[in-house]
Protein backbone atom coordinates (compact mmCIF):
# COMPACT_ATOMS: atom_id res chain seq x y z
CA UNK A 1 0.00 0.00 0.00
CA UNK A 2 2.50 2.42 0.97
CA UNK A 3 4.47 1.64 -1.84
CA UNK A 4 1.03 2.52 -4.45
CA UNK A 5 1.06 6.32 -2.69
CA UNK A 6 4.51 7.03 -3.56
CA UNK A 7 3.84 6.22 -7.14
CA UNK A 8 0.69 7.79 -7.48
CA UNK A 9 2.60 10.33 -5.93
CA UNK A 10 5.15 10.33 -8.44
CA UNK A 11 2.68 10.68 -11.00
CA UNK A 12 0.84 13.52 -9.54
CA UNK A 13 3.80 15.44 -9.51
CA UNK A 14 5.21 14.63 -13.10
CA UNK A 15 1.52 15.41 -14.15
CA UNK A 16 1.96 19.04 -12.28
CA UNK A 17 6.07 19.57 -14.03
CA UNK A 18 4.43 18.77 -17.58
CA UNK A 19 1.06 20.90 -16.59
CA UNK A 20 3.18 24.00 -15.74
CA UNK A 21 5.12 23.18 -18.53
CA UNK A 22 2.59 23.60 -21.00
CA UNK A 23 1.71 26.92 -19.41
CA UNK A 24 5.17 28.50 -19.65
CA UNK A 25 7.27 27.25 -22.11
CA UNK A 26 6.48 29.25 -25.80
CA UNK A 27 8.05 26.32 -28.10
CA UNK A 28 4.87 24.39 -29.70
CA UNK A 29 7.66 20.90 -29.65
CA UNK A 30 8.29 21.82 -26.18
CA UNK A 31 4.71 22.38 -25.24
CA UNK A 32 3.97 19.42 -27.05
CA UNK A 33 6.70 17.32 -24.66
CA UNK A 34 5.08 18.57 -21.72
CA UNK A 35 1.51 17.10 -22.78
CA UNK A 36 2.97 13.87 -23.30
CA UNK A 37 4.67 13.97 -20.23
CA UNK A 38 1.37 14.48 -18.88
CA UNK A 39 -0.02 11.42 -20.51
CA UNK A 40 2.63 8.94 -19.71
CA UNK A 41 2.08 10.27 -15.61
CA UNK A 42 -1.61 8.93 -15.73
CA UNK A 43 0.14 5.91 -17.29
CA UNK A 44 1.63 5.59 -14.28
CA UNK A 45 -1.19 6.53 -11.89
CA UNK A 46 -2.82 3.32 -14.26
CA UNK A 47 -0.36 0.88 -13.07
CA UNK A 48 0.07 1.58 -9.81
CA UNK A 49 -3.73 1.58 -9.35
CA UNK A 50 -4.11 -1.27 -11.00
CA UNK A 51 -1.42 -2.79 -8.43
CA UNK A 52 -3.91 -1.83 -5.93
CA UNK A 53 -6.82 -2.98 -7.08
CA UNK A 54 -5.85 -5.78 -7.95
CA UNK A 55 -7.33 -6.20 -11.15
CA UNK A 56 -5.87 -5.50 -14.98
CA UNK A 57 -7.95 -3.39 -16.48
CA UNK A 58 -5.70 -0.35 -15.52
CA UNK A 59 -2.67 -1.70 -17.48
CA UNK A 60 -5.23 -2.74 -20.11
CA UNK A 61 -6.46 1.17 -20.39
CA UNK A 62 -2.45 1.46 -20.35
CA UNK A 63 -2.24 0.50 -23.86
CA UNK A 64 -5.30 1.71 -25.58
CA UNK A 65 -3.35 5.48 -23.89
CA UNK A 66 0.17 4.38 -25.31
CA UNK A 67 -1.57 3.89 -29.08
CA UNK A 68 -3.34 7.21 -28.73
CA UNK A 69 -0.44 8.88 -27.82
CA UNK A 70 1.45 7.85 -30.44
CA UNK A 71 -1.30 8.70 -32.96
CA UNK A 72 -1.66 12.40 -31.13
CA UNK A 73 2.34 12.61 -31.84
CA UNK A 74 1.99 11.70 -35.58
CA UNK A 75 -0.84 14.27 -36.12
CA UNK A 76 0.78 16.73 -33.68
CA UNK A 77 4.24 16.55 -35.47
CA UNK A 78 2.30 17.33 -38.85
CA UNK A 79 0.63 19.85 -37.74
CA UNK A 80 3.64 21.82 -36.08
CA UNK A 81 5.43 21.29 -39.80
CA UNK A 82 2.22 22.63 -41.34
CA UNK A 83 2.52 25.65 -39.05
CA UNK A 84 6.49 25.86 -39.87
CA UNK A 85 5.89 25.73 -43.22
CA UNK A 86 3.36 29.23 -42.86
CA UNK A 87 5.22 30.92 -40.02
CA UNK A 88 8.63 29.44 -40.75
CA UNK A 89 8.54 29.69 -36.54
CA UNK A 90 7.41 26.72 -34.16
CA UNK A 91 6.73 29.45 -31.17
CA UNK A 92 3.47 30.11 -30.16
CA UNK A 93 4.07 33.43 -29.64
CA UNK A 94 4.96 34.03 -33.42
CA UNK A 95 1.39 32.45 -34.13
CA UNK A 96 -1.15 35.58 -33.67
CA UNK A 97 -2.84 36.29 -36.43
CA UNK A 98 -6.16 34.89 -34.80
CA UNK A 99 -6.93 37.55 -31.41
CA UNK A 100 -10.13 39.46 -30.31
CA UNK B 1 -27.48 -9.91 -25.56
CA UNK B 2 -27.83 -8.25 -28.85
CA UNK B 3 -23.71 -8.04 -28.69
CA UNK B 4 -22.30 -6.41 -31.71
CA UNK B 5 -25.35 -4.91 -33.80
CA UNK B 6 -25.11 -1.51 -31.11
CA UNK B 7 -21.79 -1.02 -32.96
CA UNK B 8 -23.09 -1.14 -36.32
CA UNK B 9 -23.91 2.63 -36.95
CA UNK B 10 -20.34 3.07 -35.87
CA UNK B 11 -18.72 0.51 -37.59
CA UNK B 12 -20.39 1.55 -41.25
CA UNK B 13 -19.14 5.67 -40.60
CA UNK B 14 -15.33 4.25 -39.68
CA UNK B 15 -15.41 1.50 -41.71
CA UNK B 16 -17.34 2.95 -44.95
CA UNK B 17 -14.49 5.65 -44.43
CA UNK B 18 -11.66 3.62 -44.77
CA UNK B 19 -13.02 3.02 -48.80
CA UNK B 20 -11.70 7.00 -49.33
CA UNK B 21 -8.04 5.83 -48.03
CA UNK B 22 -8.16 2.48 -50.67
CA UNK B 23 -9.69 4.28 -53.74
CA UNK B 24 -7.09 7.35 -53.90
CA UNK B 25 -7.85 9.63 -56.47
CA UNK B 26 -10.33 7.45 -58.08
CA UNK B 27 -13.16 8.53 -56.19
CA UNK B 28 -11.82 12.15 -56.46
CA UNK B 29 -12.09 12.05 -60.42
CA UNK B 30 -15.92 10.52 -60.35
CA UNK B 31 -16.99 13.29 -58.15
CA UNK B 32 -18.53 10.22 -55.98
CA UNK B 33 -16.76 11.57 -52.72
CA UNK B 34 -19.15 13.49 -51.61
CA UNK B 35 -22.20 11.68 -52.27
CA UNK B 36 -20.35 8.26 -50.71
CA UNK B 37 -20.20 10.03 -47.49
CA UNK B 38 -23.63 11.48 -47.41
CA UNK B 39 -24.47 7.92 -48.14
CA UNK B 40 -22.71 6.76 -45.09
CA UNK B 41 -24.43 8.82 -42.85
CA UNK B 42 -27.52 8.28 -43.93
CA UNK B 43 -27.10 4.67 -43.52
CA UNK B 44 -25.62 5.50 -39.86
CA UNK B 45 -29.13 7.12 -39.43
CA UNK B 46 -31.08 4.40 -40.53
CA UNK B 47 -28.68 2.10 -38.24
CA UNK B 48 -29.59 3.93 -35.69
CA UNK B 49 -33.07 3.77 -36.35
CA UNK B 50 -33.10 0.21 -36.01
CA UNK B 51 -30.30 -1.09 -33.15
CA UNK B 52 -32.59 -2.52 -30.51
CA UNK B 53 -31.77 -1.26 -26.50
CA UNK B 54 -29.66 -2.47 -24.43
CA UNK B 55 -30.21 -4.97 -22.37
CA UNK B 56 -28.88 -4.52 -19.13
CA UNK B 57 -25.91 -1.55 -18.18
CA UNK B 58 -23.86 -1.96 -21.11
CA UNK B 59 -22.30 -4.22 -23.63
CA UNK B 60 -18.48 -3.86 -24.75
CA UNK B 61 -18.29 -0.23 -23.16
CA UNK B 62 -21.07 0.95 -25.39
CA UNK B 63 -24.75 1.54 -24.29
CA UNK B 64 -27.90 2.16 -26.85
CA UNK B 65 -30.50 3.61 -24.96
CA UNK B 66 -32.96 6.05 -25.39
CA UNK B 67 -30.55 9.00 -24.91
CA UNK B 68 -27.58 8.04 -26.91
CA UNK B 69 -30.05 6.96 -29.81
CA UNK B 70 -31.55 10.54 -30.01
CA UNK B 71 -28.22 12.71 -29.24
CA UNK B 72 -26.61 10.12 -32.18
CA UNK B 73 -29.17 10.51 -34.71
CA UNK B 74 -29.28 14.45 -34.06
CA UNK B 75 -24.81 14.40 -34.63
CA UNK B 76 -25.47 12.45 -37.55
CA UNK B 77 -28.52 14.75 -39.01
CA UNK B 78 -26.28 17.71 -38.44
CA UNK B 79 -23.25 16.18 -40.21
CA UNK B 80 -25.52 15.40 -43.18
CA UNK B 81 -26.79 19.00 -43.00
CA UNK B 82 -23.57 20.51 -42.34
CA UNK B 83 -21.58 18.16 -45.39
CA UNK B 84 -24.27 18.67 -47.79
CA UNK B 85 -24.29 22.35 -47.73
CA UNK B 86 -21.13 22.97 -47.69
CA UNK B 87 -20.46 20.39 -50.61
CA UNK B 88 -19.94 23.39 -52.97
CA UNK B 89 -18.00 25.51 -50.72
CA UNK B 90 -15.34 22.63 -49.56
CA UNK B 91 -13.53 22.95 -53.27
CA UNK B 92 -14.31 26.58 -53.08
CA UNK B 93 -11.90 27.03 -49.95
CA UNK B 94 -9.05 25.49 -51.92
CA UNK B 95 -9.19 21.76 -50.06
CA UNK B 96 -8.10 20.24 -52.65
CA UNK B 97 -8.16 16.76 -51.28
CA UNK B 98 -11.32 15.62 -51.04
CA UNK B 99 -11.04 12.08 -49.88
CA UNK B 100 -9.28 13.31 -47.23
CA UNK B 101 -11.38 15.73 -46.06
CA UNK B 102 -14.29 13.40 -46.22
CA UNK B 103 -12.23 10.28 -44.27
CA UNK B 104 -11.45 12.72 -41.79
CA UNK B 105 -15.12 13.90 -41.41
CA UNK B 106 -16.51 10.46 -41.04
CA UNK B 107 -13.94 9.63 -38.57
CA UNK B 108 -14.59 12.42 -36.66
CA UNK B 109 -18.38 11.67 -36.79
CA UNK B 110 -17.30 8.07 -35.79
CA UNK B 111 -15.62 9.03 -32.25
CA UNK B 112 -18.49 11.31 -32.01
CA UNK B 113 -20.81 8.43 -31.75
CA UNK B 114 -17.95 6.82 -29.43
CA UNK B 115 -18.11 9.67 -27.18
CA UNK B 116 -22.33 9.38 -26.84
CA UNK B 117 -23.04 5.70 -26.46
CA UNK B 118 -19.92 5.32 -24.03
CA UNK B 119 -20.59 3.66 -20.80
CA UNK B 120 -17.11 3.28 -19.85
CA UNK B 121 -14.73 5.76 -19.09
CA UNK B 122 -12.04 3.65 -21.57
CA UNK B 123 -14.74 3.86 -24.09
CA UNK B 124 -15.22 7.69 -23.21
CA UNK B 125 -11.32 8.50 -23.55
CA UNK B 126 -10.91 6.78 -27.01
CA UNK B 127 -14.17 8.37 -28.84
CA UNK B 128 -12.68 11.79 -27.48
CA UNK B 129 -9.43 11.05 -28.95
CA UNK B 130 -10.46 9.60 -32.30
CA UNK B 131 -12.84 12.73 -32.85
CA UNK B 132 -10.43 15.28 -31.84
CA UNK B 133 -7.48 13.87 -33.87
CA UNK B 134 -9.79 13.94 -36.70
CA UNK B 135 -10.64 17.65 -36.23
CA UNK B 136 -7.13 18.95 -35.61
CA UNK B 137 -6.73 17.53 -39.15
CA UNK B 138 -9.69 19.23 -40.30
CA UNK B 139 -8.75 22.57 -38.94
CA UNK B 140 -5.67 22.93 -41.07
CA UNK B 141 -6.93 21.56 -44.04
CA UNK B 142 -6.43 24.92 -45.64
CA UNK B 143 -2.77 23.97 -45.99
CA UNK B 144 -1.37 27.11 -47.57
CA UNK B 145 -3.01 29.41 -45.18
CA UNK B 146 -1.19 30.93 -41.93
CA UNK B 147 -4.55 30.60 -39.79
CA UNK B 148 -6.04 27.71 -40.84
CA UNK B 149 -2.48 26.12 -39.88
CA UNK B 150 -2.31 28.33 -36.38
CA UNK B 151 -6.18 27.61 -35.29
CA UNK B 152 -4.85 23.46 -36.11
CA UNK B 153 -1.89 24.10 -33.71
CA UNK B 154 -3.89 25.54 -31.07
CA UNK B 155 -6.84 23.58 -31.07
CA UNK B 156 -4.52 20.64 -31.16
CA UNK B 157 -2.45 21.52 -27.85
CA UNK B 158 -5.00 22.99 -26.09
CA UNK B 159 -7.18 19.90 -27.17
CA UNK B 160 -4.72 17.14 -25.55
CA UNK B 161 -3.81 18.94 -23.12
CA UNK B 162 -7.41 19.17 -22.08
CA UNK B 163 -7.57 15.11 -22.71
CA UNK B 164 -4.89 14.83 -20.01
CA UNK B 165 -6.80 16.00 -17.44
CA UNK B 166 -9.77 14.06 -18.75
CA UNK B 167 -7.59 11.09 -18.41
CA UNK B 168 -6.18 11.90 -14.76
CA UNK B 169 -9.82 11.96 -14.22
CA UNK B 170 -10.35 8.53 -15.37
CA UNK B 171 -7.45 7.36 -13.85
CA UNK B 172 -8.51 8.92 -10.21
CA UNK B 173 -12.00 7.30 -10.59
CA UNK B 174 -10.53 3.90 -11.61
CA UNK B 175 -8.19 4.33 -8.28
CA UNK B 176 -11.23 4.71 -6.16
CA UNK B 177 -13.60 2.09 -7.60
CA UNK B 178 -11.55 -0.47 -9.01
CA UNK B 179 -13.38 -0.31 -12.70
CA UNK B 180 -13.41 1.88 -15.52
CA UNK B 181 -17.39 0.95 -15.67
CA UNK B 182 -19.30 4.92 -15.49
CA UNK B 183 -21.88 2.21 -13.54
CA UNK B 184 -19.74 1.23 -9.98
CA UNK B 185 -20.43 -2.48 -9.50
CA UNK B 186 -20.51 -1.79 -5.67
CA UNK B 187 -21.69 1.59 -3.95
CA UNK B 188 -18.45 3.39 -3.16
CA UNK B 189 -18.33 6.00 -0.75
CA UNK B 190 -17.74 9.76 -1.46
CA UNK B 191 -14.06 10.32 -0.62
CA UNK B 192 -11.01 12.79 -1.75
CA UNK B 193 -10.10 10.98 -4.45
CA UNK B 194 -13.47 10.65 -5.86
CA UNK B 195 -13.98 14.41 -5.49
CA UNK B 196 -10.51 15.27 -7.30
CA UNK B 197 -11.46 12.38 -10.09
CA UNK B 198 -14.78 14.65 -10.74
CA UNK B 199 -13.27 18.00 -10.68
CA UNK B 200 -10.34 17.10 -13.19
CA UNK B 201 -13.44 14.80 -15.73
CA UNK B 202 -15.02 18.42 -15.36
CA UNK B 203 -12.01 20.58 -16.29
CA UNK B 204 -11.34 18.23 -19.43
CA UNK B 205 -14.99 18.04 -20.43
CA UNK B 206 -15.82 21.94 -19.99
CA UNK B 207 -13.10 22.70 -21.92
CA UNK B 208 -14.21 20.09 -24.61
CA UNK B 209 -17.37 21.98 -24.74
CA UNK B 210 -16.16 25.53 -24.68
CA UNK B 211 -17.61 26.85 -21.53
CA UNK B 212 -15.78 29.48 -19.66
CA UNK B 213 -13.65 30.06 -18.39
CA UNK B 214 -12.26 27.26 -19.93
CA UNK B 215 -13.36 28.60 -23.85
CA UNK B 216 -9.87 30.15 -24.87
CA UNK B 217 -9.94 27.83 -28.04
CA UNK B 218 -12.96 28.08 -29.48
CA UNK B 219 -12.52 31.76 -31.07
CA UNK B 220 -9.47 30.76 -32.89
CA UNK B 221 -10.52 27.60 -33.51
CA UNK B 222 -13.38 28.55 -34.96
CA UNK B 223 -12.23 31.59 -37.08
CA UNK B 224 -9.09 29.82 -38.37
CA UNK B 225 -10.81 26.63 -39.58
CA UNK B 226 -12.39 26.66 -43.05
CA UNK B 227 -15.94 27.14 -42.92
CA UNK B 228 -17.28 24.12 -44.02
CA UNK B 229 -15.20 22.55 -40.88
CA UNK B 230 -16.53 24.81 -38.37
CA UNK B 231 -20.09 23.91 -39.51
CA UNK B 232 -19.20 20.46 -39.18
CA UNK B 233 -17.47 20.85 -35.84
CA UNK B 234 -20.37 23.32 -34.54
CA UNK B 235 -22.54 20.84 -34.34
CA UNK B 236 -20.98 17.37 -34.02
CA UNK B 237 -18.68 18.30 -31.22
CA UNK B 238 -21.09 20.49 -29.22
CA UNK B 239 -23.68 17.64 -28.88
CA UNK B 240 -20.85 15.05 -28.66
CA UNK B 241 -19.49 16.93 -25.76
CA UNK B 242 -22.29 17.47 -24.02
CA UNK B 243 -23.27 14.19 -24.24
CA UNK B 244 -19.86 12.89 -22.56
CA UNK B 245 -20.81 16.14 -20.08
CA UNK B 246 -23.99 14.94 -19.45
CA UNK B 247 -23.35 11.08 -18.74
CA UNK B 248 -20.04 12.23 -16.19
CA UNK B 249 -22.50 14.98 -14.44
CA UNK B 250 -25.13 12.79 -13.72
CA UNK B 251 -23.07 10.10 -11.93
CA UNK B 252 -21.23 12.62 -10.21
CA UNK B 253 -24.97 14.03 -8.75
CA UNK B 254 -24.81 10.79 -6.88
CA UNK B 255 -22.44 11.99 -4.67
CA UNK B 256 -24.24 15.01 -3.49
CA UNK B 257 -22.21 17.45 -2.03
CA UNK B 258 -23.95 20.63 -1.15
CA UNK B 259 -20.73 22.48 -3.56
CA UNK B 260 -21.45 20.85 -6.96
CA UNK B 261 -24.29 22.52 -7.87
CA UNK B 262 -22.74 25.91 -6.69
CA UNK B 263 -20.17 25.05 -9.09
CA UNK B 264 -22.03 24.65 -11.98
CA UNK B 265 -24.03 27.85 -11.23
CA UNK B 266 -20.90 29.58 -11.27
CA UNK B 267 -19.70 27.97 -14.48
CA UNK B 268 -23.03 28.49 -16.56
CA UNK B 269 -22.87 32.41 -15.31
CA UNK B 270 -19.48 32.49 -16.15
CA UNK B 271 -19.78 30.74 -19.73
CA UNK B 272 -23.39 33.22 -20.49
CA UNK B 273 -21.73 36.49 -19.33
CA UNK B 274 -17.99 36.05 -20.41
CA UNK B 275 -19.33 34.71 -23.63
CA UNK B 276 -21.85 37.40 -24.72
CA UNK B 277 -19.51 40.31 -23.15
CA UNK B 278 -17.23 39.00 -25.77
CA UNK B 279 -19.59 38.59 -28.98
CA UNK B 280 -20.67 42.36 -28.36
CA UNK B 281 -16.73 43.14 -29.33
CA UNK B 282 -16.50 41.14 -32.22
CA UNK B 283 -15.85 42.52 -36.36
CA UNK B 284 -16.11 39.10 -37.35
CA UNK B 285 -18.58 36.74 -37.80
CA UNK B 286 -17.59 33.49 -37.10
CA UNK B 287 -15.79 35.11 -33.79
CA UNK B 288 -18.84 35.95 -32.78
CA UNK B 289 -20.85 33.01 -33.41
CA UNK B 290 -17.60 30.81 -31.62
CA UNK B 291 -18.06 33.14 -28.40
CA UNK B 292 -22.16 32.90 -28.79
CA UNK B 293 -21.68 29.49 -28.71
CA UNK B 294 -19.85 29.94 -25.67
CA UNK B 295 -22.86 31.71 -23.95
CA UNK B 296 -25.19 29.08 -25.57
CA UNK B 297 -23.65 26.48 -23.69
CA UNK B 298 -23.83 28.65 -20.47
CA UNK B 299 -27.77 28.54 -21.33
CA UNK B 300 -27.90 24.29 -21.08
CA UNK B 301 -25.85 24.04 -18.27
CA UNK B 302 -28.83 25.95 -16.56
CA UNK B 303 -31.20 23.51 -17.64
CA UNK B 304 -28.45 20.71 -15.77
CA UNK B 305 -28.32 23.16 -13.17
CA UNK B 306 -31.64 22.70 -12.21
CA UNK B 307 -31.58 18.98 -12.65
CA UNK B 308 -31.21 19.05 -8.46
CA UNK B 309 -35.21 17.93 -8.47
CA UNK B 310 -35.43 15.44 -11.77
CA UNK B 311 -34.98 15.18 -15.12
CA UNK B 312 -36.58 17.72 -16.60
CA UNK B 313 -34.15 20.24 -16.26
CA UNK B 314 -31.90 17.78 -18.78
CA UNK B 315 -34.41 17.39 -20.80
CA UNK B 316 -35.07 20.90 -21.16
CA UNK B 317 -31.08 20.96 -21.80
CA UNK B 318 -31.40 18.72 -24.51
CA UNK B 319 -34.13 20.56 -26.67
CA UNK B 320 -31.84 23.59 -26.40
CA UNK B 321 -29.15 21.45 -27.85
CA UNK B 322 -31.34 20.30 -30.73
CA UNK B 323 -32.60 23.78 -31.40
CA UNK B 324 -28.80 25.11 -30.92
CA UNK B 325 -27.46 22.67 -33.10
CA UNK B 326 -30.42 23.57 -36.33
CA UNK B 327 -29.37 27.29 -35.88
CA UNK B 328 -25.63 26.86 -35.35
CA UNK B 329 -24.86 24.62 -38.35
CA UNK B 330 -27.29 26.85 -40.48
CA UNK B 331 -25.77 30.18 -39.96
CA UNK B 332 -22.13 28.54 -40.32
CA UNK B 333 -23.33 26.92 -43.26
CA UNK B 334 -24.44 30.58 -44.95
CA UNK B 335 -21.61 32.15 -43.91
CA UNK B 336 -19.58 28.90 -46.24
CA UNK B 337 -22.26 29.61 -48.92
CA UNK B 338 -21.10 33.64 -49.17
CA UNK B 339 -18.10 33.06 -49.93
CA UNK B 340 -14.26 31.07 -48.66
CA UNK B 341 -13.42 33.89 -46.69
CA UNK B 342 -16.67 35.89 -45.79
CA UNK B 343 -15.74 36.54 -42.22
CA UNK B 344 -16.37 39.98 -41.40
CA UNK B 345 -19.51 42.15 -41.48
CA UNK B 346 -18.39 43.79 -44.77
CA UNK B 347 -18.53 40.68 -46.46
CA UNK B 348 -22.60 40.19 -45.67
CA UNK B 349 -23.16 43.25 -46.40
CA UNK B 350 -25.92 44.22 -49.29
CA UNK B 351 -26.41 39.69 -48.70
CA UNK B 352 -30.65 40.56 -49.30
CA UNK B 353 -29.80 42.06 -52.80
CA UNK B 354 -27.20 39.41 -53.96
CA UNK B 355 -29.04 36.42 -52.75
CA UNK B 356 -32.29 36.84 -51.03
CA UNK B 357 -32.40 32.89 -50.08
CA UNK B 358 -29.51 33.03 -47.85
CA UNK B 359 -30.34 36.14 -46.45
CA UNK B 360 -33.81 35.25 -45.50
CA UNK B 361 -32.36 32.11 -44.37
CA UNK B 362 -29.33 34.07 -42.21
CA UNK B 363 -32.21 36.23 -40.66
CA UNK B 364 -34.01 32.49 -39.58
CA UNK B 365 -31.22 31.06 -37.59
CA UNK B 366 -29.46 34.85 -35.84
CA UNK B 367 -33.35 35.90 -34.54
CA UNK B 368 -33.35 31.91 -33.39
CA UNK B 369 -29.94 32.12 -31.45
CA UNK B 370 -31.19 35.72 -30.42
CA UNK B 371 -34.19 33.84 -28.76
CA UNK B 372 -36.86 36.00 -31.16
CA UNK B 373 -39.97 34.72 -33.24
CA UNK B 374 -40.58 33.99 -36.11
CA UNK B 375 -37.60 31.64 -35.56
CA UNK B 376 -39.96 29.72 -32.61
CA UNK B 377 -37.05 27.36 -31.94
CA UNK B 378 -34.76 29.33 -29.68
CA UNK B 379 -37.51 31.20 -28.34
CA UNK B 380 -39.54 28.06 -26.92
CA UNK B 381 -36.34 26.44 -26.03
CA UNK B 382 -35.11 29.28 -24.04
CA UNK B 383 -38.50 29.33 -22.13
CA UNK B 384 -38.28 25.87 -21.16
CA UNK B 385 -34.51 26.28 -19.91
CA UNK B 386 -35.41 29.20 -17.82
CA UNK B 387 -38.53 27.68 -16.45
CA UNK B 388 -37.08 24.91 -15.24
CA UNK B 389 -34.74 27.36 -13.23
CA UNK B 390 -37.47 29.47 -11.78
CA UNK B 391 -39.20 25.93 -11.03
CA UNK B 392 -35.75 24.97 -9.31
CA UNK B 393 -36.03 27.57 -7.11
CA UNK B 394 -32.83 29.54 -9.26
CA UNK B 395 -34.28 32.98 -8.97
CA UNK B 396 -30.71 34.53 -9.48
CA UNK B 397 -29.76 32.09 -12.02
CA UNK B 398 -32.90 32.98 -14.35
CA UNK B 399 -32.54 36.52 -14.07
CA UNK B 400 -29.18 36.28 -15.10
CA UNK B 401 -29.81 34.39 -18.05
CA UNK B 402 -32.63 36.36 -19.10
CA UNK B 403 -30.61 39.65 -18.59
CA UNK B 404 -27.67 37.93 -20.46
CA UNK B 405 -30.60 36.68 -23.74
CA UNK B 406 -31.56 40.53 -24.33
CA UNK B 407 -28.10 41.61 -24.01
CA UNK B 408 -27.26 39.25 -26.73
CA UNK B 409 -30.09 40.38 -29.07
CA UNK B 410 -27.16 43.59 -29.57
CA UNK B 411 -25.17 41.58 -31.31
CA UNK B 412 -27.47 39.00 -33.21
CA UNK B 413 -29.27 41.75 -34.55
CA UNK B 414 -26.29 43.43 -36.15
CA UNK B 415 -26.05 40.82 -38.86
CA UNK B 416 -29.97 40.54 -39.91
CA UNK B 417 -29.29 44.32 -40.66
CA UNK B 418 -26.31 44.27 -42.65
CA UNK B 419 -27.82 42.24 -44.59
CA UNK B 420 -30.91 43.49 -45.33
CA UNK B 421 -30.52 47.43 -44.69
CA UNK B 422 -26.80 48.30 -45.58
CA UNK B 423 -25.36 48.22 -48.93
CA UNK B 424 -22.42 46.08 -50.16
CA UNK B 425 -19.39 47.38 -50.71
CA UNK B 426 -18.13 48.27 -54.72
CA UNK B 427 -16.23 45.15 -55.11
CA UNK B 428 -19.01 42.73 -54.39
CA UNK B 429 -22.28 43.42 -55.80
CA UNK B 430 -22.72 40.57 -58.42
CA UNK B 431 -25.44 38.13 -57.35
CA UNK B 432 -24.43 34.75 -55.42
CA UNK B 433 -25.92 31.72 -57.38
CA UNK B 434 -26.64 28.93 -54.58
CA UNK B 435 -26.22 25.34 -55.64
CA UNK B 436 -29.19 23.44 -55.56
CA UNK B 437 -27.81 21.17 -52.49
CA UNK B 438 -27.07 23.67 -50.43
CA UNK B 439 -30.42 25.52 -51.15
CA UNK B 440 -32.55 22.66 -50.22
CA UNK B 441 -30.36 22.04 -47.02
CA UNK B 442 -30.31 25.71 -45.83
CA UNK B 443 -34.40 25.95 -46.54
CA UNK B 444 -35.14 22.45 -44.31
CA UNK B 445 -32.35 23.94 -41.24
CA UNK B 446 -34.19 26.68 -41.71
CA UNK B 447 -37.43 24.90 -41.38
CA UNK B 448 -37.00 23.20 -38.84
CA UNK B 449 -35.72 26.12 -36.54
CA UNK B 450 -38.98 27.70 -37.18
CA UNK B 451 -41.19 24.33 -36.85
CA UNK B 452 -39.62 22.77 -33.81
CA UNK B 453 -40.82 26.27 -32.16
CA UNK B 454 -44.25 26.27 -32.85
CA UNK B 455 -44.73 22.49 -32.94
CA UNK B 456 -42.19 21.29 -29.63
CA UNK B 457 -44.45 18.38 -28.30
CA UNK B 458 -42.77 15.88 -30.39
CA UNK B 459 -39.14 16.59 -30.09
CA UNK B 460 -40.34 17.32 -26.01
CA UNK B 461 -41.43 13.91 -26.06
CA UNK B 462 -38.23 12.56 -27.26
CA UNK B 463 -36.09 13.99 -24.70
CA UNK B 464 -38.54 13.66 -21.95
CA UNK B 465 -37.62 9.74 -22.94
CA UNK B 466 -34.05 10.53 -23.50
CA UNK B 467 -33.55 12.47 -20.10
CA UNK B 468 -35.71 9.91 -18.31
CA UNK B 469 -33.29 6.82 -19.71
CA UNK B 470 -29.94 9.51 -18.41
CA UNK B 471 -31.14 10.50 -15.07
CA UNK B 472 -34.11 7.80 -14.29
CA UNK B 473 -37.47 8.69 -14.45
Amino acid sequence: MGSVVTYVGLSLVLFAIGAVGVCIRRNAIVVFMCIEMMLNAVNLAFVAFSKLQGNLDGQVAVFFVMVIAAAESAIGLAIIIALFRNLVSVETTDAAQLKW
Amino acid sequence: MNGVTSFAPILTLSLGSLVYLVTGKLLERTKLAAFLAFGLVVAAIAMLGIIPDSIGESEYGLIVNDFSRLLAVVACVGALVSLVSTRAAVEGEGIDTLNEYYFLALTALSGALVMIFCSDFLSLFIGVEVASLALYCLCGSRIHRGISAESSMKYFLLGCFSSAFLLLGIALWYGATGSLSMVPLAAVPYNAMIFLSFLMMLVGLAFKVGLAPFHFWVPDVYQGAPTSVTTFMSCVVKVAAFAALLKVLVLGFTYPQPWSFGALWVLAVLAMTLGNLAALQQRSIKRMLAYSSVAQAGYMLVGIVSTEYGSDGVAATLFYLVSYCAMTVGSFAVLAAVGPDADGVDSIQGLGKRSPLLAGCLTVFFLGLAGLPPSMAGLTSKLFVFSEALSAGLYGLAIIAVLNSALACAYYFRIPVAAFFQSAPAQQTQPISVPLTTALALVLCAAAVVLIGLFPEPLLALVRDAADSLVGP
